[in-house]
């Protein structure tokens, strides 16, 4: 009797379960079917539970590294790595995955930890082999080990420099690739494989697919086009399009990693039924990675240039042909530029090959567009972009490889310390045989003794002055007397 | 009261059996939608895709709806059901399921073993999942990559794809693919099938032929590189643009000419420095060059009709780069047609130009890439394709409904949105080809034209999107021009091509074949995609042209008419008209050359030279070519040599190393003779995008003659003589001593007649693909075969004889080859044939009648899969029963004879005397071979009578 009790509260209770679970699936079935702002917010929930747990231990890292806690923040970051553990390329977790591992080993560098930095850029290689970034990171890591080096060579270069199956080989002209493998090939005494390199660079085409914006007052409201200008045989570019829709911004982003000079870039317009163009005239114009130097835009090689112009008057709806024209000078990437004119420039320039010549050339064209900028201040203001001249320097080669200079700097009545950026990149070499103030006159109204100047990202080596860094630059203060200085001449060589 | 207690008592005791499947169902519908929600909401990332849980688990309460309500109604695939799709069976154990489905997308790239069964054959494979979108791996029906194991093939291939559909109406892609293959463009085959997985019904299917080697050799295409170019998802590469046109060196290779290093680009390296130059007509120039225009432009007309933008700048390309035509041309792959993504909204008409690349970009810059593609449309149009694709299209849909019924996997899940979506298909697709025909082939049009501007110039506006073939001008009697020139204005200069030697004056009016068309302006038409490729329109825009008519009087112009085809339509004649710049618009004419060049003399080639123009080569010429040096000619030759002052091809000097090639490539090349040459001391060529592996080459042209030469002494390179894609006669033609083979032919039709192949280290003559006929010939002491013929060839050889050769003729691998009145006699083997390649489903069949077969080491052999047979011959020897076959990795196996000798003895007087009819497996060559076929002497035995 008990028996049969039990089973029968038993059997009781199976039905109630059963019952249950059948009116809890069938009431998250009318949940789904009725109530779908409740499934959404579930829905938000869980991603929302997914990722903020991460989110918050990287925001407490970054507490830490707010704190200059460093070691806090190295150790909150290898727990969260930890957390996440292996991650690939197409899962949610990537972006944090490659944050944290980023800076990791930005954190183990800095702690000279160069064995766990190395470690983190391999978990982040695994998480993107195809990353340039990534690829990048860990080579200049491995190069920085000559026990290493060869590895990184594998990566960069494959079996071989042509043909080969590295990065060189597939982005022959990506600077984040190409710039740090040759610096290496450079040092290893490798000067015909950096030559190859860096000729294979140069001679790549630029790309040309530029993308056109456009908005009306929103700029949420921005609409995209594509196309390919067309530089006319009078060596002006020009794009051509039709739009319907009202404007009064218009964007350009020419092609990434486009280098050229467009000089007197302007936008005129047809309106449909007419013969003519008409000029836009253009209320505000800016610029982003690209410079601009009075009405002329270089691009010199870098992703993403951008320059956005307002329109005076906006344009209502309706049709009409719109054309961007500016006159076109094609130039090297600055990269490259910097690479032929580094130490190792006259080395990977001599040859009797193709790519000697070609980078003689390229020496050649950097030394031509050298250029220095010059800016001055007075006590108590600091150094400010209104306060610069970009003086180029027509550089003329001289036969040791570099070049030979003679340039006046007209300045400005009102300063008190003069800060001169060379801008030519690293490891260029100065001397500078005579730097002199004169009057407006021209005439010569005392030396500047440069033994005295401060130096940044510079050294003195014997009588030159040796870049460390792509933002080398000397200041001094006015000398005494020199009230009427209006004109600083620098003359001298660089290599 | 008691009652209604039982009632519920009883109730509430059976309860279970509508809530334990209640709950049952519920927890698997709860499982199957957190696992779903977790991997592809949570875990993975499948942008631009998006799971919700809400969608994800309204469409696994469907599909458990669906799959039970098939299992319950008994709704499974029956013979008799109505649909004809073949059955693909696959069987793949739980464990390889669980391994393919354990880490989603990343598990399942990684092969795991199963079989398949299709058409009663079972065989091993690999499986894996395939495709870059959850959509094909995120849902309930995966695709499939197959591949077999080396040596099987499906149907002739060896890695194939079962792909689910992207879209509700399911065939987008599957009658993309039968579209492209109406326009004669190289596609994979795709059929509909139905899928059972372990014995149960899985789903409808296509099966898709997985680009390789195999597909270009289906196209008849010599194998060659052909690129993949992908940059989406897995293989986007961060840090760079991830534009396929900016990056040659980022494309993979699904089959490659392994001449090159693998890693070899070059010429895509050359496409990506023409895109990336200035569009001019220099670049566009160059761009003809490299691509098949005719290809492209077939290529365009499809996405046209099937409104595509799925080959982007990011991918879906496929371009096949022929190394022997020295052309790209594209592959179809992933277009998707008509995908409801693509449709125009609201009001909006159907695109004509699709331009989603910087390739699309220039090449609607291209006049003559314009005027193939109309040409192509009309001829659709004209030719009625139109009907018969929507008829065929309404058959597979057809099927695919039918197959859809039973799926339990279908996606959609619902069959009404299923019907309504190809029923909104269907309709889209004839709006498509309704708007496409209205523009293209019946398309309103502006044309204009005024004389006057000056006294010989006729200025003509061109607003159409049909261009034309000539422009016609009537005059008020016989004008007769001293030169006619066609002027477009650019970048503020005048351009002027010639086109005086192509006129044509008749009593009183002048033709000028220049194919005007339309300059097509660039919309920027937002539809609401943030992407830079797929807002770009074109509008045609009146476009300005100048024939200058020097020494006519324009004031005598009575009309100007536009010639398409046979007829005319009449210019309208203004008083004034706008010249415009010709700005987006490039090779509009590009006269051929048609004057003649004549070399004549000692000519030193002391560099590798191209010839472009059309070459007379006089009487008693010596080449004399420095080592290395070639001659590319690039147009028609006509080599005058006679038997006292023949024309001569010879080393610089005596002893020196080799010369490089004398080529004849490309169509322009066509009609070329050469007569009573010598060539001697070359041996070939090659340079990253060219190749020539003979001393003399002739490729892509026809009508080559070649009489009365001599050709000897080749060195380092194969071949002495190589064909390809090409129509030649060889007549009265010595080669001897060959370094390899003397004569080969690939993909080409040939005649070769009365001449002689003596030691050649090879074969005399080794055919591939190739049509020919070989009359009166003699092969002599070859090293290998005298004749050689595989990979789907067709021969008829008369008359030949055959002595002291390896092989007197070998066949194989899908080749048919007849001989009469022929001679085989002191070879090793009279005659072979086997399988030798394992794409080829047979061996090759060989047919030797009325001829001597006498005095060799051994008589005729052929495997299991080939046929040799001897006809009323005069046989002396007897058939092995068994033989080595002999491979060429150096392997051999034991097969059993299957040659025959039928009514052949050793008497030399023939058993039947009646005529001998045209072998109808050799229907394709009657053409060619039947009158020399019909000289066959059935009272003979052998070539002697």
């Amino acid at each position: 009797m008990k028996k049969r009790t039990l089973i029968e509260q038993l059997a009781f209770v199976g039905r109630v379960l059963l019952l249950l679970g059948a009116l809890l699936g069938g009431s998250t079935v009318a949940v789904f079917a009725w109530w779908p702002a409740t499934v959404d917010r579930l829905d938000a929930w869980l991603r929302e539970n997914r990722t903020a747990p991460f989110d918050l231990a990287f925001a407490e890292a970054e507490a830490a590294r707010a704190a200059s806690d460093s070691g806090r923040e190295r150790a909150l970051l290898s727990a969260l790595a930890e957390r996440i553990g292996p991650t690939a390329k197409l899962d949610r977790q990537r972006p944090m995955a490659v944050k944290v591992l980023g800076r990791l080993v930005e954190l183990h560098r800095a702690a000279g930890d160069s064995g766990k930095a190395l470690a983190c850029l391999r978990a982040l290689r695994s998480i993107d082999p195809n990353s340039v970034w990534i690829a990048r990171d860990l080579a200049m890591q491995l190069f920085a080990d000559p026990a290493l080096r060869a590895e990184a060579y594998t990566l960069l270069l494959g079996d071989k420099a042509i043909y080969g199956s590295g990065f060189a080989y597939s982005l022959p002209a990506q600077a984040e690739i190409v710039s740090p493998l040759v610096s290496a090939l450079t040092t290893d005494g490798r000067i015909d494989e950096a030559r190859a390199v860096l000729a294979a660079a140069a001679n790549s085409p630029d790309p040309s697919w530029w993308s056109i914006y456009w908005w009306d007052e929103k700029y949420d409201d921005m609409k995209v086009g594509g196309c390919q200008p067309r530089v006319r045989a009078d060596s002006v570019l020009q794009v051509d399009f039709t739009l319907r829709d009202a404007v009064r911004y218009l964007r350009i982003l020419p092609a990434a990693f486009l280098s050229c000079r467009m000089e007197a870039p302007e936008w005129s317009v047809r309106e449909a039924g007419s013969d003519e163009f008409r000029p836009l005239a253009i209320v505000s114009r800016e610029v982003q990675n690209l410079r601009e130097i009075g009405s002329t835009m270089d691009l010199y090689g870098i992703a993403d240039p951008i320059a956005t112009f307002e329109l005076a008057e906006p344009l209502a709806k309706g049709e009409r042909e719109f054309r961007f024209t500016a006159r076109y000078v094609d130039t090297y990437p600055e990269w490259i530029l910097r690479l032929a004119m580094s130490k190792a420039g006259p080395q990977l320039a001599t040859g009797e090959d193709a790519a000697a010549n070609t980078l003689a050339s390229v020496r050649r064209a950097g030394f031509a567009t050298l250029a220095l900028e010059v800016f001055w201040k007075s006590a108590p203001s600091e150094f400010s972009a209104t306060n610069k001249l970009r003086v180029p320097l027509a550089a003329s080669p001289s036969e040791d490889g570099g070049a030979s200079f003679v340039v006046d700097v007209t300045l400005p009545e009102a300063w008190d310390t003069l800060r001169v950026d060379l801008g030519s990149g690293e490891f260029a070499s100065w001397r500078f045989a005579r730097v002199e103030l004169h009057d407006a006159a021209g005439a010569v109204l005392m030396p500047v003794a440069l033994d005295t100047a401060t130096l940044v990202h510079a050294e003195r080596r014997g009588a030159e002055i040796v870049a460390t860094d792509v933002d080398a630059q000397f200041q001094f203060v006015r000398p005494k007397g020199s009230e009427r200085a209006r004109v600083l001449r620098l003359e001298g060589h660089v290599r | 009261m008691n009652s209604l207690r039982a009632a519920l008592a009883a109730s509430w005791r059976w309860s279970w059996i509508v809530t334990l499947p209640l709950v049952v169902m519920f927890v698997h519908w709860g499982l199957r939608t957190g696992r779903q929600f977790s991997q592809f909401a949570l875990r993975i990332d499948i942008a631009p895709f998006e799971f919700s849980l809400r969608e994800t688990g309204k469409l696994e309460f469907a599909h458990l709806m669906r799959s039970l309500g098939l299992q319950f109604s008994g709704t499974v695939p029956r013979d008799d059901d109505g649909c004809s799709l073949r059955t693909v069976e696959l069987f793949l154990g739980d464990e390889e399921i669980a391994a393919l489905d354990s880490d989603l997308p990343y598990s399942g790239e990684r092969n795991q073993g199963g079989r398949l069964r299709f058409q009663g054959t079972d065989y091993d494979v690999s499986l894996r999942y395939r495709g870059d979108t959850v959509l094909h791996w995120g849902y309930f029906k995966k695709s499939f990559r197959v591949t077999t194991k080396k040596g099987q093939l499906v149907e002739g291939m060896r890695k194939f794809n079962l792909v689910v559909s992207k879209t509700d109406e399911q065939l987008n892609n599957h009658l993309s693919y039968r579209l492209a293959a109406r326009l004669g463009l190289i596609t994979p085959t795709c059929e509909l099938v139905r899928v059972f997985l372990n014995g149960k019904y899985h789903g409808l299917y296509e099966l898709l032929e997985q680009l390789e080697e195999g597909t270009l050799r289906r196209h008849d295409r010599m194998p060659g590189d052909l690129y993949s170019g992908e940059l989406i998802m897995l293989d986007s590469v961060e840090g760079t643009t991830n534009r396929v046109f900016e990056y040659p060196r980022l494309w993979t290779k699904v089959a490659a000419n392994n001449h090159y290093d693998l890693a070899s680009r070059a010429p895509l390296e050359r496409l990506h420095a023409i895109l990336q130059s200035n569009p001019d007509e220099q670049g566009l120039a160059a761009l003809s060059q490299l691509l098949d225009l005719d290809k492209f432009a077939r290529f365009s007309a499809l996405e046209v009709l099937t409104q595509t933008q799925h080959n982007d700048h990011r991918h879906n390309w496929r371009l096949f780069w022929d190394p022997w035509r020295l052309r790209f041309e594209p592959v179809v792959w992933d277009i998707v047609g008509w995908h409801e993504s693509m449709r125009p909204e609201g009001q909006n008409g159907v695109d004509l130009e699709i331009i989603s690349s910087q390739l699309h970009e220039w090449l609607h810059m291209h006049a003559g890439f314009l005027r193939a593609r109309h040409q192509h449309l009309e001829q659709f149009f004209r030719g009625g394709h139109d009907d018969a694709f929507l008829a065929e299209a309404e058959r597979e849909l057809l099927q695919a409904r039918l197959a859809l019924r039973t799926d339990p996997n279908a996606m959609p899940q619902d069959d009404g949105a299923i019907a309504t979506a190809m029923v909104d298909f269907t309709a889209f697709v004839r709006r498509v080809f309704r708007e496409v025909e209205a523009n293209y082939v019946k398309g309103q049009e502006s044309l204009r034209y005024c004389a006057g501007a000056s006294t010989s110039a006729i200025d003509l506006e061109v607003a159409t999107r049909r261009p034309m073939d000539a422009v016609e001008f009537d005059f008020d009697g016989t004008q007769v021009p001293t030169g006619v020139r066609l002027v477009t204005l650019r970048d503020g200069k005048e351009h002027s091509i010639d086109l005086t030697a192509q006129s044509a004056v008749s009593t009183s009016s002048l033709r000028v074949p220049v194919a005007l068309v339309s300059e097509l302006a660039r919309d920027f038409e937002y539809r609401g995609r943030r992407n830079s490729l797929r807002n770009a329109r074109r509008h045609v825009v009146p476009t300005s042209f100048r024939i200058v008519l020097d020494g006519v009087d324009v004031g005598q112009l009575r009309e100007v008419w536009a010639v398409r085809g046979n007829g005319r339509e009449p210019f309208e004649r203004s008083s004034s008209l706008l010249r415009r710049p010709v700005d987006l618009l490039f090779q509009v004419a590009t006269p051929p050359k048609t004057q003649f060049r004549t070399l004549s003399g000692e000519v030193s080639i002391a560099v590798t030279t191209e010839v472009q123009d059309p070459v007379r080569i006089a009487k008693g010429t010596t080449f004399r070519l420095s080592p290395g040096a070639s001659l590319l000619f690039r147009n028609r030759v006509i080599a005058e040599g006679t038997k006292e002052d023949p024309i001569r091809f010879e080393p610089m000097a005596d002893g020196q190393a080799p010369w490089g090639t004398i080529a004849i490539n490309g169509p322009q090349c066509s009609d070329s003779t050469f007569r009573w040459c010598t060539v001697r001391g070359g041996s070939g060529y090659k340079v990253p995008l060219e190749e020539y592996c003979s001393m003399f080459s002739v490729h892509n042209c026809k009508g080559i003659r070649i009489e009365d030469c001599a050709f000897a002494e080749n060195r380092e390179y194969d071949d002495m003589i190589h064909v390809m894609y090409s129509e030649v006669v060889f007549d009265r033609v010595t080669l001897t001593g060959a370094r390899a083979d003397a004569l080969d032919c690939d993909i080409s039709t040939v005649v070769i007649q009365n001449s002689a192949f003596p030691r050649s280290g090879n074969d005399g003559v080794d055919l591939m693909t190739t049509h020919a006929l070989v009359l009166d010939c003699t092969f002599e002491g070859n090293g290998d075969k005298g004749i050689s013929i595989g990979e789907g060839s067709r021969l008829v050889g008369l008359r030949n004889t055959f002595r002291g050769c390896n092989k007197g003729m070998e066949a194989k691998d899908g080749s048919i080859a007849w001989l009469a009145n022929c001679d085989i006699r002191g070879c090793k083997k009279a005659l072979n044939a086997y399988k030798k390649n394992w794409r080829y489903d047979s061996g090759g069949y060989i047919t030797v009648a009325k001829s001597y077969v006498g005095e060799n080491a051994s008589l005729p052999t052929a495997d299991t899969w080939s046929r040799a047979e001897l006809l009323d011959c005069q046989v002396k020897g007897e058939l092995v029963a068994e033989y080595d076959q002999e491979y060429v990795d150096g392997t051999s196996t034991r097969m059993r004879n299957t040659a025959r000798l039928v009514d052949c003895d050793g008497g030399g007087g023939p058993k039947k005397r009646t005529a001998l009819p045209f072998p109808s497996e050799l229907g394709m060559l009657e053409l060619l071979a039947s009158p020399a076929w019909a000289t066959v002497r059935s009272d003979v035995r052998g070539g002697q009578p």
